[in-house]
């Protein structure tokens, strides 16, 4: 059994046009792999840099999988969402990565958008606040089509993995 | 520099800098200077060169080179623009303006120095050969290369100076000015101008004589070396370059160029040439364009006051003129359309697609002129626009399907977006953790129906009103069952089912005979007939429930009658009419006749089926069987002539010998039994039977048929005519209004108006209110308000269920609940009050009381909008589960919410409606229904799924192994298991890497748990083993684990939440009096004279190992210890005997003077503790002293010593007490040496004390004397006192006589402290209403304050985790009766009996069995239900039980030894002023007095009413006033500031239910316990023989029974039974002792037999005795008795 063990961490965020800014993850994979330890999703905490133009969580990511099959390789997908000075959370940023395929560490940015709603809905947005949101988050990750989803491009993520991986040569694969 | 445009500009600027500096040419004789500053370069490059080998030449070069570059840069982006024009301009000013250069020195030196330059020239550059010194010579070779190619630079050049020449002629009208103003300067200026050009051409002349360069070749050669350089730089070689070393020459030749506009002003170089080094790299950056503006300052003498500006006006070229330039330089495409044959390719006819018939959508709408206008412009495109238009000639507009790159136009979308990718709109939100908050959430509406209120009794009723209610109950009933019409359907169903039968039998003849349908056919016509039977019977049971049904209501009708006759007026206007239906008598008589024939025929068919046949079987098999045993009699006879004969050869035949055993099989089977032939069938006394029931329960014939009906026709009595009382309720009546009031999560949100009462106790609001909701609708109450003059007072709650999301306003119906109120209401008038006895008749002997009571028929429903929408919240699960999951209802998403038909009630209809309405399937807007369509097709609806789904193709291909290879890889099980943190792996570190290391035994024990829980989960039947449980047995632990599971899960969750204190560690910042403190500590003295107590410190579970955790037990001494008695002496004497086993306290009220020689005993203790036993050393007497120190290492489950798992440690620690006797033991062999004496130790079990550990964990140390749990008959030992004479002797007597029992002083605690967990302190939800909370709150608050140790408790946490007000758990329930018959239930005895049933139900502390979080309560039906409990559920039990049986008692909440704080029951007898405290899981009770008792403080006292805080100092409870109202003493939690509501229901059941003991089970139970332990005692003496002697077990059982009998009585007097019965043992030495115990497993019983230790007898000759006894109570409570007894018999042994 080919083991992927991820330790890293969610850096930061950066680029984004407004600070505050907080992140929920997940890690989707595919049928063949099975979670043995750690947490797949979870949620950071607000950083609301008061001198910088980087968001960091440092929230860290320790999963272990092991994989009977090399289909559905593990991806980390992100929402970043903002909370506003009136403690109201809107979204922020849609986006995911691959995990890297090879060991070793890693720095990742993952660059996120966010859709792009009508002329009246950006208008609430600019005044009101709140967000356009997939009404179907897998979206985000999954190959469907999205050609017709207007978006815009929000700022990036940064992820620093280390990935140990186990037993791949025993069935073939070069890491 | 790569960019072109820089390069652009720098071009123009160039360019504009080359005109300048030409102008200056032109006006002086520049070129003079140029070589002056030229040599002055050379000299000091030479110089420089000469120094320092040119290095730091070249790098300085360099460095100017740059910062020029970036200076010039910047300066291009500031201008470029206008900079060629500009400079143009400029020039054009400069030269314009008479310029006076240097009138005396330009002439004078401007010749003299071009001379030596141009000499000096000459001669160095072909002098000097070395490479590097070249700038002459290089530029004598461009120049002349120059000339030789006649180069563009030069060529452009020229026009320019001419045009500027050009210009200069020309004349402004603003010159006119200038010149008059400067006139005469200016014609001097002009003199030397002309002077000075003279000269220029002179040197021109001479120059082109010498073949020098002009001066404009000179600047040529630097502008051009500087433009070849900047811009032609790229380029791989310049063609001037001599082939010297390609880099450096090239370096050093180029700068000299750089600072060149430095020297195109001769004064500034005259100035600085002499002192003026090269400038530094930053210098010279800076130093180009200072200079250069410079240029034009200098340029002017200081002494001609020359302004450098001029001032014209705007220029105007005209319209007309503008138009035209516009016209030459701009296109303005036209707005016609373009013609077709430019835009189609070469082959001049454009093709039409559409015609042609291929696919072509539907072009995006643009403007013809707009369109028109970019198709020209396209096609004004140096290419014509190829590639931009189509083949029809139109321009392209819809992306090309097949192109490779995807551009994206935003096309609006024409048709619907994928739903997939629908975004939705979400305002910003506040994030709560508590997901309690709706999203979205201004669109989800409840709709609260409230329709009327029903009073099946209210307070303010009359007699004849509840009555009156009673009766339209009943006529509800009636009505009810009216309309089912049960009769009718089971006559009709009786008819059909006898059809049935009569054409099977008749159809018997016809149909084929065969055996398999006559068969089908009998079986078919028992199914029949069995079928009429029961309809028959539930036909009687239907008819005569519903005539008894209309006797009742006519009963209770007549009554109304009568209480109207007697009141003399009507409140009510009832009225019944019982409608009567007459019946042909004779046909009705006729049809009675049929059916009791019918019967008759009925039983009689069920008497040929039910017995003949059998009978007949039976025979037929009888006869069979006569005959072959006839047969077999026969060959048998026949055989044993043969055998008589004794023929050789047939002995011999092998078929002989079988046939031998035949017979000899043959002879044993005996003669068939005939059956009994059966009685014949009665007719006549069926008949009669069937006749009486048909009479019973049915219409009797010729009865008239009866149908009721209750109207409310009769008029009630006016208020005139009524008397006083009466009118005085109306009046009352009229007074009263009822409110309701809804709140929904315990918030109003809104009342009802307020409704008078009527006379019929109905209230119809019939309003509906709308409410829009944010969060999730967790409750709906209804409170019923009773408005009087001045308050409302609230009469009851009833709770509404929140519906399901699909019950809308559409389809919802009305319902009904009930509401009860318990308040008591008595009036004085006529209305009989509620919750109050009355008499309902006059003639009524016991009164009766009711409730008020009613129905409230209301509806909840989501609201509709206008579409028809349910208005309900989105997914009623919970929010806030999975983070990615906030909006994510794709998880649902079906084909039919995909059409946008949300929540569609009935997808079967709308697939048949599908089906139905023929839709066709390629019309794409049916695309959604298609999955309907196609369910169609396969005969099927959608609903059923496809037989396949393929979410991940080829994934199986793909595998590297098989899932059942994955489940055995243990490694990752192990991990997984971890992680899960499963209890057996909770704590594991270190999980091999390697998947070999890994044993498979490391699963036995979850596997183990997980089979067991599984077993537990099969059905009653399938269970494995059931010898040791019965089936209540098992629901019980059926139960009790899903409890457990369900708690378990509860408080995982609660402490995985952490709060921010948990994250976050923030250092306190030290303030002045922490600083103080440590400050104050440098002056403490050393050894202080009175040392203050320091707390040890807590370890924490990191820094701790195996085996560095220990408890330390001192034991210091024990008092009133039983002594020995030779038993053989006193067994000759058994009117002494009795002593020894009888209670304790008859023991001590006879006092009679022992005449057995008594012994002292030898006693120690032993402290065994997880398998480990220490003892201390043997001590003697009856109250010895120990002062040991025990030391018992302490190993956590796991390793483990994190709180969480040592609060689930649930082992015990045992101290028994052991005398010890030196027993001469006979030699084993004669033979030996006869001085020899050998000694035998045996120990004898005294008495044992158990604590559990997590006693000692949670408390950090138990100290105190505690009783002893001593045999109730210690064989060879007496608890007598003796009477001594000894100052001592008689303290110990004093002591003894006031305690009675056996104590021990000991301490215990651990080595280190361990840290206990801190219980989770997770707001509990409650059902509580939020005032009673907060009291709570303050109430603790006070009490903590005052008495931080005491213990009190004012909520409580039951099973569900909510918290509960305490008194709910006050309210009496009967015992179970068995206790009760037959004695005084308010006798002690009685009591005593309770205590023990109470006590025997097994002890599990809520710390252990849910993993120690919390003390959770359980009702009492749970207690009994689960069977396990800690203090305050046996307490809460008994004091139920006492309340039932008429004591006044509380729950007391205090503090005792072992236990901590505790629960115990506290009973009052007011007689006496008694006062008893009872431990309801020991059963025992102990006076108020008594100093001894465990209760070590009190902390608080409950009852149904109220909560009592003690206030007193002293919390002993011996010195504690039990006046409860004093308020100084006691603190009550309802007190006048916030009385009882008295709307507190109790939580507790009315009756509890108790199964009957299940004596099978008992018996099977006993000999299994006996089995048992007699193979394990016999295992537990691997070296000896075990013997039983089975002669006493039977005596020992009888004393057992005895026992029990006896056990819970302590007040019961002696009986000399057992003494008696042991006296038939004969002479024997007995060492033995009877124990009893709650029923929990057979292990629990084998492990409590096994700590006694008897079998540790080695004696040769002891026997064992044995006798096992259990005393079955109700609801599977079982007292086990265990009489172990090792016997030695004297005689036998000649001892």
């Amino acid at each position: 059994m080919a083991e992927v063990h991820i330790i890293g961490q969610l850096v930061g965020a950066s680029e984004f046009p407004e600070h505050s800014l907080f992140c929920k993850w997940g890690i989707h994979a595919g049928g063949a792999w099975k979670l043995i330890a750690g947490l797949k999703e979870g949620q950071t905490q607000v950083d609301n840099p008061e001198n910088e133009e980087f968001a960091y969580w440092s929230h860290p990511i320790d999963v272990h999988y092991a994989a009977k099959g090399l289909q559905g390789w593990p991806r980390i997908h992100v929402q970043v969402w903002r909370q506003d000075s009136l403690g109201r959370s809107e979204l922020y940023g849609y986006g995911f990565v691959h995990v890297p395929t090879s060991p070793g560490t890693h720095k990742i940015e993952c660059v996120t958008w966010r859709p792009i709603g009508t002329m009246q809905e950006e208008l609430t947005q600019f005044f009101v606040g709140g967000c356009p949101q997939l009404k179907n988050a897998d979206l985000i990750y999954s190959g469907a089509d999205r050609y017709k989803l207007r978006t815009t491009a929000m700022g990036k993520v940064h992820l620093k993995l280390n990935l140990i991986f186990r037993n791949f040569d025993k069935y073939g694969v070069e890491c | 520099m790569a960019e072109p445009l820089l390069k652009e500009k720098l071009r123009a600027r160039r360019r504009a800098m080359n005109i300048t500096a030409q102008s200056d040419i032109n006006n002086e004789a520049v070129s003079s200077v140029d070589d002056t500053l030229t040599q002055n370069l050379a000299e000091h490059l030479e110089e420089v060169e000469s120094e320092e080998d040119g290095n730091r030449l070249r790098s300085l070069m360099e460095s100017r080179r740059e910062a020029s570059k970036r200076k010039l840069d910047a300066e291009e982006q500031e201008e470029s623009q206008a900079n060629v024009g500009d400079s143009e301009e400029y020039v054009d000013d400069i030269l314009s303006t008479p310029r006076t250069p240097l009138p005396s020195r330009g002439p004078s030196r401007g010749p003299a120095s071009p001379r030596t330059d141009t000499e000096s020239r000459s001669s160095t550059p072909f002098g000097k050969a070395t490479p590097r010194s070249t700038l002459r010579s290089r530029l004598q070779a461009k120049i002349q290369k120059n000339k030789m190619t006649g180069t563009s630079t030069s060529e452009e050049f020229k026009p320019r100076t001419r045009r500027l020449r050009d210009r200069m002629q020309l004349s402004t009208r603003f010159d006119e000015t200038v010149k008059t103003e400067s006139l005469i300067k200016e014609t001097q200026l002009l003199e030397r101008i002309e002077s000075k050009l003279k000269w220029k051409q002179a040197a021109e002349k001479a120059r082109q004589e010498t073949g020098q360069p002009t001066e404009t070749d000179c600047f040529d050669f630097f502008t051009k070396q500087y433009e070849d350089v900047e811009i032609v730089e790229p380029k791989p070689a310049e063609p001037v370059e001599p082939p010297h070393p390609p880099e450096e020459p090239d370096a050093v030749a180029e700068e000299p160029q750089e600072p060149s506009p430095d020297t195109e002003q001769p004064d500034t170089i005259e100035q600085q040439a002499t002192e003026t080094p090269p400038p530094t790299a930053t210098e010279g950056g800076q130093a180009v364009p200072e200079q250069q503006k410079l240029l034009i300052e200098d340029l002017v003498p200081k002494e001609l006051d020359y302004r450098l500006y001029d001032v014209y006006a705007a220029e105007y070229g005209g319209y007309q003129n503008q138009v035209d330039k516009e016209n030459l330089n701009y296109f303005i495409p036209s707005m016609l359309p373009s013609d077709i044959s430019k835009k189609v390719e070469d082959s001049a006819r454009p093709r039409y697609l559409e015609d042609e018939g291929f696919y072509v959508g539907r072009k995006p709408e643009i403007g013809l002129q707009n369109k028109n206008i970019l198709e020209n412009r396209l096609l004004r495109q140096p290419d014509n626009g190829r590639g931009w238009f189509g083949a029809d000639g139109e321009i392209e507009i819809l992306p090309d399907p097949i192109k490779q790159v995807a551009t994206k136009p935003w096309v609006e979308a024409v048709e619907e977006v994928d739903p997939s990718i629908e975004t939705v709109y979400v305002k910003a939100y506040e994030y709560l953790v508590e997901g309690k908050y709706l999203q979205g959430s201004e669109e989800n509406e409840l709709q609260v129906d409230i329709g009327t209120v029903i009073y099946h009794h209210h307070a303010l009723m009359s007699r004849e009103h509840v009555m009156a209610s009673n009766l339209s109950q009943c006529y509800d009933e009636y009505i009810q069952k009216r309309h089912k019409n049960y009769v009718n359907f089971y006559i009709d169903k009786l008819a059909a089912l006898r059809r049935a039968v009569a054409t099977i039998l008749s159809s018997h003849d016809e149909s084929l005979s065969t055996e398999v349908a006559a068969s089908v056919r009998e079986t078919r016509v028992h199914d029949f007939m069995s079928e009429i039977r029961r309809t028959s019977r539930q036909l009687n049971e239907a008819e005569s429930s519903e005539r008894d049904l209309m006797r009742r209501i006519i009963e209770e009708w007549r009554e109304i009658k009568a209480v109207r006759d007697v009141q003399g007026f009507t409140n009510t206007s009832l009225k019944l009419t019982v409608k009567r239906e007459e019946v042909n008598q004779q046909q009705d008589m006729q049809r009675w006749e049929d059916e009791v024939e019918n019967q008759v025929e009925e039983k009689r068919d069920e008497y040929e089926i039910s017995v003949i046949k059998p009978y007949q079987e039976s025979l037929r098999k009888y006869q069979s069987q006569l005959q072959d045993w006839k047969k077999n009699r026969a060959k048998i006879k026949q055989q044993r002539k043969k055998l008589q004969r004794g023929s050789k050869e047939n002995l011999l035949d092998s078929t002989n010998t079988e046939t031998d055993e035949e017979i000899t099989i043959a002879e044993n089977v005996d003669k068939p039994q005939k059956p009994e032939k059966p009685e014949a069938f009665d007719v006549e006394r069926v008949r009669v039977e069937i006749k009486n029931t048909l009479l019973e329960h049915r219409r009797n014939p010729g009865e008239p048929k009866l149908s009721l009906e209750l109207a409310h026709t009769a008029s009630v009595s006016t208020n005139a005519t009524v008397p006083a009382t009466e009118s005085m309720r109306r009046k009352a009546m009229q007074k009263t209004s009822i409110v309701l009031k809804l709140l929904l999560n315990g918030k109003e949100v809104f009342q009802t108006e307020a409704k008078n009462l009527t006379s019929d106790f109905k209230l119809h609001f019939g309003s509906i209110f709308r409410i829009r909701i944010t969060q999730w609708p967790e409750s709906l109450k209804v409170q019923f308000l009773e408005a009087g003059l001045v308050m409302k007072t609230l009469l009851s709650e009833v709770y509404l269920t929140v519906p399901d999301t699909n019950v809308h306003s559409g389809n919802v119906q009305l319902t009904a609940c009930n509401f009860t109120s318990e308040r008591v209401e008595v009036f004085d008038h006529e209305a009989v009050g509620s919750n109050t006895p009355f008499k309902l008749h006059p003639t009524d002997t016991a009164p009766t009381s009711c409730n008020t009571r009613g129905q409230l028929i209301s509806s909840v429903s989501w609201g509709l909008d206008e579409n028809g929408k349910v208005l309900a919240p989105k997914g009623l699960t919970q929010v806030g589960a999975d983070p990615l999951s906030v909006v994510n209802p794709m998880k649902t998403v079906d084909p039919v919410s995909a059409i946008g038909a949300d929540r569609i009630q009935d997808p079967e209809s709308l697939s048949k409606w599908v089906q139905d309405s023929r839709l066709d399937p390629n019309d794409p807007e049916n695309a959604a229904f298609i999955p309907f369509m196609s369910g169609d097709q396969e005969g099927q609806g959608f609903l059923y799924a496809p037989d396949y789904f393929r979410l991940e193709q080829l994934q199986e291909e793909f595998n590297f192994l098989s899932d059942e290879e994955f489940e055995r890889l243990n490694r990752l099980r192990l991990l997984e298991l971890r992680d899960k943190e499963v209890a057996e792996f909770r704590n594991m570190t270190l999980i091999p890497s390697q998947e070999h290391e890994i044993m498979d035994s490391a699963f036995t024990v979850y596997e183990r748990r997980l089979k067991e829980k599984k077993s537990l989960q099969l059905p009653t039947d399938q269970r494995p083993e059931t010898a040791t449980m019965s089936a209540h047995r098992l629901e019980v632990l059926r139960y009790r684990q899903l409890v457990k599971d369900a708690v378990l899960h509860r408080f995982y969750t609660a402490r995985h939440h952490y709060t921010l204190q948990d994250m976050v560690h923030e250092q306190q910042v030290p303030d002045i009096s922490t600083l103080g403190a440590s400050v104050a500590k440098a002056f403490e003295p050393r050894r202080p004279l009175k040392p203050v107590k320091k707390d040890r410190k807590k370890a924490t579970a990191q820094s701790l190992t195996q085996g560095s955790v220990n408890i330390l037990v001192n034991i210091v001494r024990g008092y009133n210890l039983p002594v020995r008695v030779a038993t053989h002496a006193t067994a000759q004497e058994p009117t002494n005997t009795g002593r020894r086993f009888g209670g304790v306290e008859s023991m001590i009220h006879l006092g009679s003077a022992p005449t057995a020689k008594t012994f002292e005993v030898n006693p120690f203790v032993a402290i065994s503790f997880q398998d480990q036993v220490i003892t201390t050393s043997v001590s003697e007497g009856r109250n010895p002293s120990w002062n040991e120190e025990l030391k018992i290492p302490f190993a956590a489950p796991n390793n483990d010593f994190s709180s969480g798992s040592l609060q689930a440690v649930d082992d015990v620690i045992f101290v028994h007490l052991f005398d010890r006797t030196i027993e001469e033991a006979s030699a084993q062999h004669e033979d030996d040496d006869p001085t020899l004496i050998v000694h035998r130790i045996q120990d004898h079990w005294l008495g044992t004390w158990k604590l559990p550990f997590s006693t000692v964990y949670h408390q950090g140390k138990v100290e105190g004397t505690f009783k002893l749990k001593v045999p109730p008959v210690l064989l060879g030992y007496s608890k007598d006192v003796q009477q001594t004479t000894d100052p001592s002797g008689q303290l110990d007597q004093q002591f003894a006589q006031q305690t009675s029992g056996t104590f021990l002083s000991l301490f215990i605690t651990l080595d280190p402290i361990l840290k206990p967990a801190e219980a989770p302190r997770p707001k509990f939800e409650s059902q509580e209403n939020e005032t009673t909370l907060k009291m709570c709150g303050l109430f603790m608050e006070e009490c903590t304050k005052k008495f931080p140790n005491r213990n009190v408790k004012a909520t409580v946490v039951d099973l569900k985790g909510e918290a509960v007000l305490i008194t709910r758990y006050v309210h009496p329930i009967q015992p179970p009766p068995e206790l009760t018959e037959g004695s005084d239930p308010q006798s002690l005895s009685t009591a005593e009996r309770v205590a023990r049933y109470v006590s025997l139900i097994p002890f599990e502390s809520d710390n252990v069995a849910y993993a120690g979080i919390c003390d959770l309560w359980s009702t009492c039906d749970q207690f009994v239900h689960m069977l396990s409990g800690d203090e305050e559920e046996h307490a809460v039990l008994l004091l139920n039980f006492f309340l039932a049986l008429g004591k006044k008692a509380y729950l007391l909440l205090g503090n005792a030894v072992p236990e901590g704080s505790t629960a115990y029951v506290l009973t009052v007898n007011e007689a006496t002023r008694e006062r008893t405290f009872w431990n309801a899981s020991t059963g025992r009770y102990y006076d108020h007095k008594d100093n001894f008792s465990p209760l070590q403080s009190i902390g608080a006292l409950v009852n149904d009413q109220n909560i009592w805080f003690n206030l007193q100092t002293l919390e002993k409870p011996s010195r504690t006033r039990f006046n409860l109202l004093n308020t100084s003493d006691w603190k009550p939690f309802f007190s006048s500031k916030f009385p009882n509501p008295g709307t507190l229901p109790t939580v507790q059941p009315d009756i509890l239910h108790y199964s009957p003991a299940d004596r099978a089970f008992v018996s099977g139970l006993t000999d299994q316990i006996e089995r048992t332990l007699k193979e394990r005692i016999a295992s537990w003496r691997p070296r000896h023989v075990t013997r039983w002697n089975r002669s006493s077990n039977a005596i020992l059982g009888q004393i057992l029974r005895v026992l029990e009998a006896t056990a819970a009585r302590r007040t019961a007097g002696d009986s000399n039974q057992e003494s008696e019965l042991l006296n038939q043992l004969g002479d024997v030495r007995f060492t033995g002792f009877p124990m009893d115990m709650p029923y929990i497993s057979v292990e629990q019983v084998v492990s409590a037999v096994r700590s006694t230790e008897v079998h540790k007898i080695v004696d040769p000759n002891v026997e064992f005795s044995l006798a096992v006894y259990i005393h079955p109570y109700p609801a599977s409570v079982l007292a086990v008795w265990v009489y172990v007894a090792a016997i030695v018999n004297r005689r036998r042994h000649n001892l």
